[in-house]
């Protein structure tokens, strides 16, 4: 593919991207202000994005098979983890900005454990066979991710058991 | 920074920009801005690329599910969706952080505003896909231009009504993003898909 479009598409996919995660949360904002029709229509919109998002992932050729894809993720994740966010982190904390410092806190922890599962499921799959996983919990607040029962209080948050969704 | 008193638009600039970048209004409209809370800049930067980063990886792992699910791998395309969930928890305290999520009626202003930005976007993008050559990219441009307009519409409609009493049922196209509202089409407008390529919006 020649350059320009390239880029083009990357751009595209970071902005149709943001909208979709943008939308959904203003749905849940609509949600709490006790207007569900408004919400409903923010979630069909974020559905929308997401499938202009996908359209523009594929054709940059970026969805392959399930191996590749994974390979594609634990880079993903460990950039995130070495370098990425200790640098926001670190920054945040020079800035003595308490929210960003834990924002950053939050998703780095359950960067690790993403990247460890990935590489988990790459070698399964590599052995020809499927990852295996019980249930998987994640914590609303801080996306701390677990296989298994819901703990008392996530353990890097502190928010309470009702606060994990369980993944369909 | 700065924040458009038209569309709500937050600049991260430190140099006054001539129009606001979102929805072109001139630079009296930009009043000087303070996220709440949020002193220096580099911060700021690093929230804003944190919340596009997740995002990605958000919707990249979607992708990812269903081709997993695809090649018969289901755990593999749940641990996929799993951490989907996640990264969006995490762009979500990104953004809220950024001071990106107000109350509903300057939400729907600023989708409205970013919607018709988008769909000025894609025309050059079109343009360019066609001079390389890139006929395949050039029509999925086009299916999001198409789109966002009437998503524009949607929101304009919504900050009339705020839909307080209306009922609507929504579905959208799995193949172009077309959000028909009302009732399922028998094709989509847009693209031609089947009845079966939408998705209904609970």
């Amino acid at each position: 593919m020649k350059k320009m479009t390239e880029e083009n598409l990357k751009t595209a996919f970071a902005g149709e991207s943001q909208a979709h995660m943008r939308y959904l949360i203003f749905a849940d904002v609509a949600e709490e202000e006790g207007r569900p029709n408004l919400a409903r229509m923010f979630r069909a919109i974020a559905y929308a994005e997401q499938v202009h998002a996908t359209n523009h992932y594929r054709v940059l050729g970026s969805i392959n098979n399930t191996k590749t894809n994974l390979q594609t993720c634990i880079d993903g994740e460990n950039f995130e983890v070495e370098e990425m966010y200790p640098a926001y982190n670190a920054v945040a904390k020079l800035q003595g900005e308490k929210g960003a410092e834990q924002s950053t806190h939050f998703a780095l922890e359950a960067e690790k454990i993403h990247a460890a599962w990935y590489t988990e499921a790459l070698q399964a799959l590599k052995a020809d066979s499927d990852i295996k996983i019980g249930e998987i919990r994640i914590c609303s607040v801080c996306g701390h991710t677990i296989e298994g029962k819901a703990p008392e209080r996530c353990p890097v948050c502190g928010a309470p058991r009702e606060k994990f969704k369980l993944v369909e | 920074m700065w924040k458009c008193t038209n569309c709500h638009h937050v600049e991260l600039a430190t140099d006054k920009p001539e129009h606001c970048p979102l929805c072109g209004a001139e630079a009296e409209t930009l009043a000087p801005h303070q996220v709440p809370g949020i002193k220096g800049t580099k911060t700021l930067k690093n929230l804003k690329k944190g919340f596009i980063a997740e995002s990605q990886a958000h919707l990249r792992n979607l992708a990812f599910a269903i081709r997993a699910e695809q090649e018969g791998y289901r755990q593999v395309a749940r641990l996929f969706r799993a951490v989907a969930e996640a990264e969006g928890i995490h762009a979500f305290n990104h953004l809220r952080l950024l001071g990106g999520v107000s109350n509903t009626q300057e939400n729907l202003e600023s989708a409205f505003e970013r919607e018709n930005l988008a769909t000025n976007s894609y025309p050059q993008f079109i343009k360019e896909a066609n001079e390389e050559d890139n006929k395949h990219v050039a029509t999925i441009f086009s299916y999001s231009r198409d789109v966002e307009r009437g998503h524009a519409k949607l929101y304009e409609r919504a900050l009339e009504h705020m839909l307080g009493d209306v009922d609507t049922e929504y579905y959208v196209c799995g193949v172009c993003g077309y959000v028909s509202d009302g009732e399922l089409p028998d094709q989509c407008p847009v693209c031609g898909a089947p009845k079966e390529a939408f998705k209904h919006i609970e």
